[in-house]
């Protein structure tokens, strides 16, 4: 059965790979932080995002990381944040139950968003602020954990992709294409969420923490990993062989079919066909000696 | 206040716990299947002096397949004195019956349906009332719809030399891939689910499942242990666990493949899953217990792995009850660290009922030896979702987790159309 | 530039940059290029005779089988016909092209063949040869040394001499005689042994001359089906006329006679003249000493190590599989040896 083999070299591929990676993310922290405060310094203003770009150090371990932030804040939810809210919540719902067949999986991720929203949208009409949580700590929250998970994705990667049959540059290639592409999405994430949770409220707090965030970052990874786990590889896993949908005969062509058997064993009968027999024998036999209807 | 943030708080660790073991359990047999050393012993047993067997093959409404899968039934290369095919029907309202009766009157040594038009319904109740009046050594079942090859039977009867085999199981691998989305996620899932799922439990000695189709059963085991539950949604799981607790071994044979039509719309598959999360669930209400507290001191490592198989279809609900924690840890002022938010995600994404993680998929894939399907694992999403809540509707419904008569015959519905013309009249 | 529209254009970039990494899985949803079912399904893997009776229709297709043999194969492959009157020159080292042995005369020692060999007489035997693969439409005699790296099928008789090594199949329609040092995948034929000897076969006995056997510290699960924990041994002379499942090793006592099947946890030793009407199944070694009999399958998943005793009958053949088979002179089994990773023929 095909399978791979345990080599020293794997020790590489799981360690050394990822480590590499790692420490490359960590000496290059310092810029790509500076990086994404220079980003939010340049939209600040065209969003309409009152304050100023904050920084606040972050200790990780033996590593302190100076994150940035915007200082504005969001408010409670009034009244229209509230009816707009469940509007949006209630039609969300109603649509969803509309949609059928192929549109299915999307009707129920609709339903969960509007569950989540609900949580929302009830914890504010009977809640007083403030509420737990601000824009600012939000938002530093969301890069801190981008960082870590920058840091630490790489080994992900090499216990999930390295352990293949993939040449070493295909193996670097992976983990930093993944380490490259958060480097953009992260802050672009968090600008989005800052402006939402700022125009929209708190209302959207919920919502975006819960479904928007980690889960981008899940799909992304999981996307940029099917796609390297589809590469040609230069091992035993290898496949060459493009194979375009075809609808195979449901029964395989070259098989011959059954030669019925000549026997004189028949199968007994069910009750019924043995009944309709007998009236078919006797209606043959009326017929022949004149009795009813030839037709 | 403090008291619901603090049961969420332990609640959220004890169903990351839970998610955590789930999704190591998926890594290590990943691993397995990739480096270790597997097991097939009875592949290659090619000369026997086979036992008697017999094949059902349940239809309920089959006259669009069951043909081919009769002449392929015919034309396997398994001694023909020793073989005898048995299809059930089950009060079919469109032309199996008829069918059925065709074929008896052309092979009668060999065809001997089973006409049913009465008894409790389902397919357990079916193959029950069937077996009752056979002897031979060997039951195999096949659906209607599976077309096997000419080695096939002989390779899934082959394990029943090893007096320990209870019961054997074959790989069943989706012919109508390329139909829709779903039918090549469903595709990527059943290659994870066999390909390194069940062959890493075979490797390890553990809890391979006999799946009610492309397997069999060994005769004396099966009334050993009671013979086929009829009040069971699931008595496949349910046979698999009560053959274990006897003593009794299932054998996985990863290169005993068949075809089969896996369902081509959301709805079906929907009903599909429901079904198999019902019945395990009833399988895990009643063997749970019997599982911790097996007579025959089962090594703990398949009790472990029996215990997981059982709960598999309720892991929605504990992943439910991991989200409600987070929410309300969230609105108490006490946010789940992004870190456990993400394990939450991951462990989501990886262990709704048969679902095996995004990397066991993505291995069996190059190991079936193929690469570019891989590409639509992001698309898993939309399984995990629809999955989630239809095994999350079955777990809470009654049928779940109370002992009660299947009402209706549920299959999944066929999509291809069989032979046009009738066997012997060309 | 509003607020609104310039998030709206960092909306979209983040989507856009978000969806990026999709491409690869929305391009293989619209343009399916991997969308087909796996193909091995129903493949007859099991049919040790599937390459032999395919370069049979093969050459039946392409004249090989007639009067005179073509100069090529519909695909281009080259074909030497070599008899008395046209012996082998090809000075290729090794051969491409199919060789026909038109009659018997044996080829020269120390070649190489590429492609397939096919004798249509009896194939006398000529050392150190390596081979492709090799059909016979009678006798095949490989002399010592050779090497066959695919598959080799005799309609008659298949004599391997000493040193040999057959890699892959190995099947006659009639037998197959091995010499000693011969490593071997996959044998398969009605009657297979080790060297000309004939293994010693006790007469039979009648089973009133038996004393019954019952383990004494096993659990009767179900009818005609025991349990064992720990080692077992089945006294010499003795009956049992139950299968068995033993978690321990399990020896098979002199003379024994068993009527069901024993499976072991551990290892089992069937000692000399006993007899085991079905199949002996063992996660470690199963040894069957000399003057042994077994009619159902041997399947171990560690080693078997046969001697010169007997598996199977003529009118009931079986297999022996294991990953590592040692078979001894006299070693006689009528069917299949199925080697996963080493079979090899010892003096002793």
């Amino acid at each position: 059965m095909i399978g791979l083999e345990l080599t020293w070299g794997l020790a590489v591929d799981l360690f050394a790979i990822p480590l590499i990676l790692s420490v490359s993310v960590w000496i290059l922290l310092d810029p790509i932080v500076d990086a994404w405060a220079m980003f939010f310094a340049a939209v600040q203003h065209p969003l309409g995002m009152p304050g100023t770009v904050n920084r606040s150090v972050y200790e990780l371990g033996p590593f302190a990381v100076a994150i940035p932030y915007f200082s504005s804040a969001a408010h409670w939810p009034e009244a229209i944040d509230l009816q707009s809210g469940w509007l949006v919540t209630v039609s969300t719902f109603a649509i969803s139950l509309f949609m059928r067949g192929r549109l299915l999986p999307l009707a129920y991720f609709l339903r969960f968003l509007s569950f989540i929203q609900l949580t929302a949208q009830l914890w504010f009409t009977f809640a007083s602020p403030p509420f737990s949580y601000g824009l600012p700590t939000y938002m530093a929250g969301l890069l801190v954990f981008g960082v870590v998970v920058l840091a630490l994705i790489p080994f992900l990667a090499a216990f999930t992709f390295n352990i293949f049959d993939f040449r070493l540059w295909q193996k670097f290639l992976l983990g930093a294409l993944i380490v490259g592409h958060l480097v953009v999405l992260l802050p672009l994430q968090a600008v989005v969420h800052a402006w939402i949770i700022h125009r929209a409220s708190l209302l959207s707090m919920p919502l975006l923490f819960l479904l928007f965030g980690v889960l981008l970052i899940l799909f992304v990874y999981v996307a940029l990993y099917g796609w390297g786990m589809s590469w040609r590889s230069d091992g035993p896993l290898d496949a060459i062989d493009r194979r375009p949908p075809v609808t195979p005969p449901r029964y395989p062509e070259g098989r011959a079919r059954p030669t019925p058997t000549p026997s004189s064993t028949r199968a007994i009968p069910d009750p019924g066909l043995r009944m309709s027999r007998a009236f078919a024998f006797q209606g043959l036999l009326f017929r022949r000696l004149g009795f009813g209807d030839r037709s | 206040m403090e008291t619901i943030v603090r049961i969420a708080d332990v609640g959220l660790w004890v169903v990351l716990a839970v998610l955590v073991v789930y999704t190591v359990r998926h890594y290590f047999f990943t691993l397995n299947r990739l480096f270790g050393r597997h097991r097939q012993p009875f592949i290659d047993v090619v000369e026997a002096n086979w036992p008697s067997l017999v094949v059902f093959v349940p239809a309920h409404n089959e006259a669009r397949v069951i043909r081919d899968s009769l002449d392929a039934l015919l034309t396997c290369d398994y001694p023909a004195d020793r073989l005898v095919i048995v299809p059930i029907d089950d009060r079919s309202q469109d032309e199996t019956r008829e069918i059925l009766r065709e074929y008896a009157a052309l092979y009668p040594d060999r065809i001997r349906p089973h006409l049913r038009d009465g008894g409790i319904p389902g397919k357990a109740a079916a193959l029950a009332e069937a077996m009752a009046d056979h002897e031979e050594e060997v039951f195999l079942v096949f659906d209607a719809d599976y077309i096997p090859g000419e080695r096939l039977l002989k390779q899934l009867v082959a394990p029943f030399f090893d007096a320990e085999v209870g019961a054997v199981m074959g790989r069943v691998v989706p012919l109508n891939v390329g139909t829709s989305l779903l039918t090549r996620l469903l595709d990527l899932e059943r290659s994870g689910g066999y390909q390194v799922d069940q062959q890493a439990r075979m490797n390890l000695r553990l809890v391979p499942q006999y799946g009610g189709t492309v397997g069999g059963v060994r005769r004396t085991a099966l009334e050993h242990v009671g013979g086929w539950n009829i009040d069971s949604l699931a008595e496949d799981t349910d046979l698999t666990v009560r053959l274990v607790l006897a003593g009794w071994d299932v054998v996985y044979q990863n290169r005993s493949e068949c075809y089969e039509e896996v369902p081509e719309t959301w709805e079906s598959r929907i009903r599909q899953i429901k079904r198999w999360a019902k019945g395990h669930n009833q399988a895990l209400r009643s063997y749970l217990f019997s599982m911790f507290f097996n007579r025959r001191r089962l090594p703990w490592i398949q009790v472990l792995d029996g215990v997981l198989l059982l709960g598999v279809f309720a892991v929605p609900m504990v992943l439910a009850f991991g989200w409600m924690c987070t929410i309300v840890l969230f609105y108490a002022g006490y946010p789940p660290q992004w870190s456990k938010v993400t394990i939450l995600l991951v462990s989501s994404f990886n262990t709704v009922g048969n679902f095996a993680s995004f990397f066991q998929i993505a291995a069996a894939s190059r190991l079936d030896g193929t690469r570019e399907r891989i590409r639509m694992l992001p698309f898993m999403f939309l399984g995990f979702l629809v999955s989630t809540f239809a095994v999350g509707r079955a777990t809470l419904s009654r049928a779940s987790w109370l002992r009660g008569r299947p009402l209706d015959w549920e299959k999944t519905e066929r999509h291809r159309e069989g032979r046009a013309s009738s066997p012997g009249l060309s | 530039m509003t607020p609104e529209l310039v998030f709206l254009q960092l909306l979209a970039v983040l989507l856009f940059w978000m969806l990026l990494p999709l491409l690869p899985a929305l391009l293989e949803l619209a343009r399916p290029k991997d969308a087909a079912p796996l193909q091995s399904v129903g493949s007859d893997s099991g049919k040790l005779t599937y390459f032999a009776t395919s370069f049979t229709e093969r050459a039946h297709r392409d004249g090989l089988l007639g009067a005179t043999v073509p100069p090529r194969m519909s695909d281009g492959t080259p074909v030497i016909g070599v008899s008395r009157v046209v012996p082998f020159l090809d000075l290729h080292r090794p051969t491409e092209a199919v060789v026909v042995l038109l009659d018997g005369v044996p080829l020269p020692d120390g070649l190489e063949f590429s492609a397939e060999v096919l004798a249509r007489l009896s194939m006398p035997p000529s050392r150190s040869n390596t081979f492709r693969a090799i059909l016979g439409q009678r006798d095949v005699s490989l002399g010592e040394n050779s090497v066959v790296l695919r598959w080799v099928h005799a309609l008659g008789l298949l004599q391997v001499a000493d040193g040999c090594r057959l890699f892959g199949r190995a099947t006659s329609s009639r037998s197959i005689i091995l010499g000693t040092g011969v490593l071997f995948e996959r044998l398969q034929a009605p009657v297979i042994r080790v060297t000309e000897t004939e293994a010693y076969q006790p007469p039979a006995r009648p089973t009133g001359s038996y004393v019954r056997f019952q383990p004494r510290d096993g659990e009767e699960i179900t009818e005609g089906m025991w349990h064992v924990n720990g080692d077992l041994r089945i006294p010499a002379e003795s009956l049992f006329t139950d299968s068995i499942v033993v978690r321990g090793d399990v020896v098979i006592g002199d003379g024994a006679r068993v009527t069901g099947s024993i499976k072991s946890h551990g290892k089992i030793l069937a000692k000399s003249r006993t007899l085991v009407a079905g199949s002996l199944t063992a996660r470690e070694n199963i040894t069957i000493e000399a003057g042994a009999r077994v009619n159902g399958p041997i399947i171990s998943e560690t080693s078997v190590l046969l001697e010169a005793a007997v598996i199977g009958s003529s009118t009931s053949p079986s297999t022996v599989t294991a990953p590592q088979i040692e078979m001894l002179p006299g070693a006689t089994v009528y069917g299949a040896v199925m080697a996963g990773k080493r079979g090899i023929t010892s003096l002793s």
